[in-house]
């Protein structure tokens, strides 16, 4: 049998393929280069921290993790970060399905503030829900000690941890869920009015089956991120109720026990591998899309005006909270002693502002290198990815996506194993922090990179090869244009992780390059909690003006709904 | 006599648009529907026909007005106790849910049991030839066997009133027509009285008995097919339905049943037509097929466009001031009249239609 490819002047399909990338140097060296990148950045350090788990003391042995599973601390810290997680990712799930339901499908007011409230969380350190709980109903706290009078309320350990994780991951759930039930056509409720069923049974026959890929998805990253989170556990857990991630991180900087650190980091990878797999099986499994013709208008009357009002007061109840928690820590940052003595001043300000200086420049210009790298280097990989045929690209397109999955324990003991001796000595250095940043924000990029350009005729770059283009100059010329969107919510996104970010970083800082969010963490340590909230007040102005000039830059609102997340 | 099977009662509806200006997508509209009646609702878009079929659905609520289904006032019951079933324009198919149990859906709801439920689900699908598909996806089907699915699952419930909202809009023409001759056979067959929205006018006056034009929210004319290409009411009808040549003139002289209109230029006599309007100014309405061009003729005039389509030419020619638009029946037997040649013309004016002039431009 002759296949039509090989007939003359038609080479065979593979051959034509490295022929091609021959005749497109361009391509070759870039899908080259980016591999070998990934390779080191991602690949590498998890390697280091696997083997380093499995050769205590120089010899290949399973010591590490016996040792650490035989303690019974460790036994419940274990039990205690998959409790936590299961239950802030079902809590969250639930309340960020609730809010998205409300601001999607139904015709409740201030949704526009509503929305913003839920962003708020996600734009902030992960950790400030910490901060102001420990202001709200810690020791001093206004609600616990000024308002009821407790002395002896206790917010440090389970509950607190859970308030804290739910009040910082639910909006990822809400988001997730957001751009869930946006995607399914409320027409498909219309008709099922329209056959006869009740609002009830729309909603279980008909959106909830829809919704389901979604919720699971939602659930296991809030899953994955609450088991990951350092800055909230690390604040909130205290020494009764241990977790993963800080014992990781306690061996690490406390001990100085690198074989223990990395075994119980590897104990907190597995369930993430794990929820992460199973999110990819979901994900990529055929999704329910409209399936033809325009999007229809829809009644919005799946919903019962009293249904809509219990909804519209839970959602108002949520980001009243959220209100609640911004403003304790405006008035943590403005008050002179907080708990002792409230009265306004400046002095936590004007102290972030001159001993801090350094540090916050640290963190700008760490932020500012690593996020135009990390958005142009994603929109590098969605190309290739999409567009491009050469070999290993599966591989490359999983490896830039697994870093995500990895817990930033994980990641941040990695490097710290990988780049510590000639000829990849990184410790100490600015470079490090930013390669950590670029590598593990980059994912992003690649999705909705991959996401807009998956919309793109090709024939529209085909275009511009046929007039002449070069692969590279396509790629300036008329890809980088067409994805601009994309592109600019990835930097966004790099920007406020680079500058809020926590789990990883914390093992990498040094006296020379130190980071807003580690010394935040820091000031509440040593119980300066008007100095850390301060701090996350300068942190977040940050933040929103750079989120507003890039908005303002691409003349639309930031939409992190798009591609927030894998 | 019994009551109609849907009646829309000095129906209005006004929408706020995004600047909060208010829109009057439907403005006093009035309409009764015989049982076994297949209406259709046409206009161009945003004529607000969609948002009519949408109140009857109960999708909308109308802010005047009254929808009466089969002598029960219905206004404000909710969407899912009308028993009105619709074919949407994108069908929304469950995508969850394969061809069967989307043809069940509504049955289930309504509590019907097993024997019973899949003996209708197969004379549903039998209906629209479908049978055999039972077990595919949604998506897994052709464009036309999925609408084919959305009306098995409208008629299933056997609804007192059927809904299409422009069902043929998302297939290609040739299946296009081949589903207009289906659905009119299905709604025959089944006596299911019809609600059809499109605009298109070929659509339209295949499938109807009686056709609503709308235009800006207000019924502009019902009336058969037949009626309204022969006698349009207004301007915009002869100009929505069917090609046209609207020539405006003047009444000189009105003798009867016989008006004798002043164009310009030229002198017709045509049918009468209720009163003479005070200022005399009329709109003559000459189909195209009607004009018909010969060698010779009392009438002269030059050809100023020839467009051939096969089984007829469609000529633009001069005459005077005029331009009139004709057709060529069978160019194999007629010929064909080239571009700037002498033709002799003559126009139909004795099966022409008058309309008021009012409201156009």
């Amino acid at each position: 049998m002759i296949a039509h490819g090989a007939a003359p002047g038609h080479p065979a399909r593979p051959r034509g393929a490295w022929r091609r990338l021959a005749a497109d140097p361009a391509v070759l060296a870039a899908a080259l280069a980016i591999q070998v990148l990934l390779l080191v950045f991602i690949v590498w350090p998890l390697v280091r921290v696997v083997v380093v788990s499995l050769t205590p003391g120089g010899l290949w042995s399973t010591a590490a993790y016996a040792e650490q599973l035989r303690s019974w601390y460790i036994q419940r810290a274990v039990v205690n970060s998959l409790l936590v997680g299961v239950l802030t990712a079902g809590v969250s799930v639930v309340l960020g399905f609730a809010y998205a339901y409300t601001l999607v499908r139904t015709a409740v007011p201030l949704r526009r503030l509503l929305h913003l409230l839920a962003i708020l969380p996600i734009v902030s350190p992960p950790f400030v829900s910490s901060i102001a709980i420990i202001l709200l109903f810690g020791r001093g706290g206004i609600i616990t000690s000024g308002v009821l009078g407790l002395q002896d309320f206790n917010i440090y350990g389970f509950k607190g941890l859970l308030l804290a994780q739910v009040m910082t991951f639910a909006p990822v759930a809400y988001l997730i869920l957001r751009g869930v039930l946006e995607g399914i056509d409320p027409t498909l409720e219309d008709a099922a009015l329209n056959l006869g069923a009740g609002r009830l049974t729309v909603f279980r026959r008909v959106l909830l089956p829809l919704a389901t890929p979604g919720i699971a998805s939602a659930f296991l990253v809030v899953f994955i991120e609450s088991l990951a989170d350092f800055g909230n556990p690390l604040l909130l857990a205290g020494s009764a109720f241990p977790i993963l991630s800080v014992q990781a991180y306690l061996q690490i900087t406390g001990m100085f026990n690198l074989p223990a650190g990395a075994a119980l980091s590897v104990l907190l990878l597995a369930p993430s591998i794990a929820a992460f797999l199973i999110y990819r099986a979901i994900v990529g499994r055929r999704r329910y899309v409209t399936i033809t013709g325009k999007p229809g208008r829809s009644s919005l009357k799946a919903t019962s005006p009293l249904t809509t009002g219990l909804l519209f007061a839970t959602t108002a109840l949520m980001a009243g909270l959220v209100v609640l928690f911004y403003a304790v820590i405006a008035a943590g940052a403005l008050a002179r002693t907080w708990g002792v003595d409230n009265r306004p001043s400046l002095d936590a300000l004007r102290y972030v502002l001159s001993v801090g200086g350094e540090t916050i420049r640290d963190t700008l210009t760490i932020a500012v290198t690593a996020t135009p790298v990390s958005g142009l280097l994603g929109m590098v990989v969605a190309f290739l990815v999409v567009r491009r045929r050469f070999p290993g690209r599966g591989v490359l397109e999983m490896t830039s996506l697994l870093n995500f999955a990895l817990p930033g324990t994980v990641v941040g003991i990695g490097y710290i194993l990988a780049f510590n001796q000639r000829p990849l000595l990184l410790t100490g250095t600015m470079l490090i922090l930013v390669a950590c940043f670029v590598f593990r924000y980059v994912p992003v990029g690649i999705q909705s990179g991959i996401a807009v350009l998956r919309q793109i005729d090709p024939a529209i770059e085909e275009a511009a090869q046929n007039l002449g283009a070069s692969s590279a100059l396509t790629f300036r010329r008329v890809t980088l244009p067409l994805v601009r969107p994309a592109f600019f919510s990835a930097l966004v996104f790099a920007f406020v992780r680079a500058m809020t970010a926590i789990s990883a970083a914390v093992f990498l800082v040094s006296a020379n390059w130190n980071l807003m969010t580690v010394q935040i963490l820091s000031e509440v340590g040593s119980g300066r909690y008007n100095a850390a909230a301060a701090y996350s007040m300068v942190l977040l102005a940050i933040v929103v003006a750079a989120i507003a000039a890039i908005g303002l830059l691409l003349r639309r609102g930031y939409s992190p709904v798009q591609g927030r997340f894998l | 006599m019994s009551a109609p099977a849907l009646l829309i009662d000095r129906l209005t509806k006004v929408f706020a648009d995004p600047a909060g200006a208010a829109v009057v997508a439907v403005d006093d509209v009035t309409l009764a529907v015989a049982a076994g009646e297949f209406v259709s609702l046409l206009g161009p878009s945003g004529c607000g026909k969609t948002t009519l079929l949408r109140i009857v659905a109960g999708f909308e609520t109308p802010t005047a007005g009254e929808v009466v289904i089969a002598g029960e006032r219905v206004t404000e019951l909710p969407p899912n106790r009308r028993d009105t079933a619709m074919v949407f324009q994108s069908y929304a198919l469950f995508p969850h849910l394969d061809v069967f149990e989307n043809v069940a859906f509504g049955l289930r709801v309504r509590g019907v049991a097993a024997p019973s439920l899949g003996a209708r689900v197969a004379e549903a699908l039998a209906l629209v030839g479908l049978t055999g598909l039972e077990r595919r996806s949604p998506d897994q089907l052709s464009g036309g066997q999925q609408q084919r699915v959305a009306l098995a699952r409208a008629v299933v419930t056997r609804p007192r009133l059927l809904l299409l909202d422009e069902p043929l809009s998302n297939l290609d023409a040739k299946l296009r027509e081949q589903m207009r001759v289906e659905l009119r056979r299905i709604q025959r067959e089944l006596g299911i009285t019809a609600v059809y929205v499109t605009h298109d006018q070929v659509e339209a006056m295949t499938l109807a008995d009686r056709i609503v034009v709308m235009n800006r929210g207000r019924v502009q004319q019902v009336a058969p097919p037949a009626e309204l290409y022969a006698r349009p009411a207004t301007p915009f009808v002869a100009e929505f339905v069917g090609k046209v040549n609207l020539l405006e003139g003047r009444v000189t002289v009105a003798d009867g049943d016989r008006w004798r209109v002043a164009l310009a230029g030229l002198e017709a006599v045509v049918p009468a037509r209720g009163p003479v309007p005070p200022d005399g100014r009329v709109g003559v309405v000459v189909r195209p097929e009607t004009v018909h061009l010969r060698r010779d003729g009392p009438l002269r005039g030059v050809v100023r466009r020839t467009t051939y389509l096969g089984s007829q030419v469609e000529y633009e020619v001069e005459v005077g001031d005029l331009r009139l638009q004709a057709i060529g029946q069978s160019p194999l037997e007629e010929g064909i009249f080239a571009e700037g040649e002498r033709v002799g013309v003559t126009i139909g004016f004795d099966v022409a239609h008058v309309v008021p002039l009012d409201g156009v431009g």
